[in-house]
């Protein structure tokens, strides 16, 4: 890979990753401090890097899905760490949330408003996540699951018909 | 020896979001942690301790330890596929330069 193309990657992988947290900060009000947000940059960035060279995936393009749910799924788990859950009110149920809806934004985004998931699409996707952190292992989903999950659902975005695109 | 919990020095303060009120407890004795807490709940939600933007270099440490360097064992450029399409890949490497706000602006507008 070029100079070139690993300084664009550089860029997509910055530009999703302070997507990623001027949303949960703008949205939800999570503010990461520096050295956190570097953290959970880094476990996401190596993780998606153990999956490329685990799976030997060669992309022309950044999987901003997967990197993404890394990301989500960090953030949520720091969350976790970083505060008391499973009271009335539980920040760690919050961070799954915005995790996920960061990446249905992105499956809008990437399927051009073809796939647009629904609040309670995005619930029960937060708490597959949201027990998987929590040691509900039996009924959770990881971050691999969750990439898995939107991955497949931008692959499978119909195909304009014939009559859509004759009225573009 | 001085008893660590008496130095204790807390700052409180309001915080409204989504119509709730948060109070805000920054213990400076944990170094900064604070604590978010609403009206009677008694559990304490750890913020972090400052709010910071993820700047160039410090990823660039993150980037050249990590997928930088898996990239760069890839196979020939006609070996890759594509991963998300160019016109959103343009997007958030666009948005690497962009400000907070701007990024919010755009995040809003359904636009990344």
């Amino acid at each position: 890979v070029s100079d070139w193309r690993n300084q664009q990657f550089e860029k997509q992988a910055l530009g999703y990753t302070r997507a990623f947290f001027v949303y949960l900060h703008r949205a939800y009000g999570f503010i990461f401090s520096d050295a956190d947000q570097q953290a959970i940059a880094l476990n996401a960035c190596r993780d998606t890097a153990n999956h490329i060279n685990k799976h030997r995936i060669f992309q022309r393009t950044l999987d901003g899905l997967k990197l993404t749910s890394f990301l989500a799924y960090h953030a949520a788990c720091h969350v976790v760490k970083t505060s008391s859950h499973g009271g009335g009110h539980d920040p760690a149920l919050e961070a799954c949330r915005a995790g996920v809806e960061r990446l249905s934004g992105l499956l809008k985004l990437e399927t051009s408003n073809q796939i647009v998931l629904s609040s309670s699409d995005c619930g029960y996707l937060m708490s597959m996540l949201y027990a998987e952190l929590t040691d509900n292992c039996e009924a959770g989903i990881g971050a691999n699951g969750l990439s898995t999950v939107f991955t497949f659902l931008y692959r499978i975005r119909p195909v304009p018909t014939a009559t859509v695109l004759a009225g573009i | 020896m001085p008893n660590q919990e008496s130095e204790r020095r807390f700052l409180r303060f309001s915080w409204a979001r989504s119509n709730e009120r948060f109070k805000i407890v920054i213990d400076y004795f944990a170094g900064l942690r604070a604590f978010c807490l609403r009206p009677g709940d008694p559990s304490p939600w750890v913020l972090p301790r400052s709010p910071a933007q993820m700047n160039q270099a410090a990823f660039s440490t993150i980037w050249n330890s990590t997928l930088g360097q898996t990239l760069e064992i890839q196979a020939s450029e006609s070996a890759l596929t594509n991963g998300l399409s160019n016109e959103t890949s343009q997007r958030y490497e666009d948005a690497a330069a962009l400000s907070d706000d701007e990024i919010w602006d755009k995040l809003q507008a359904g636009l990344l």
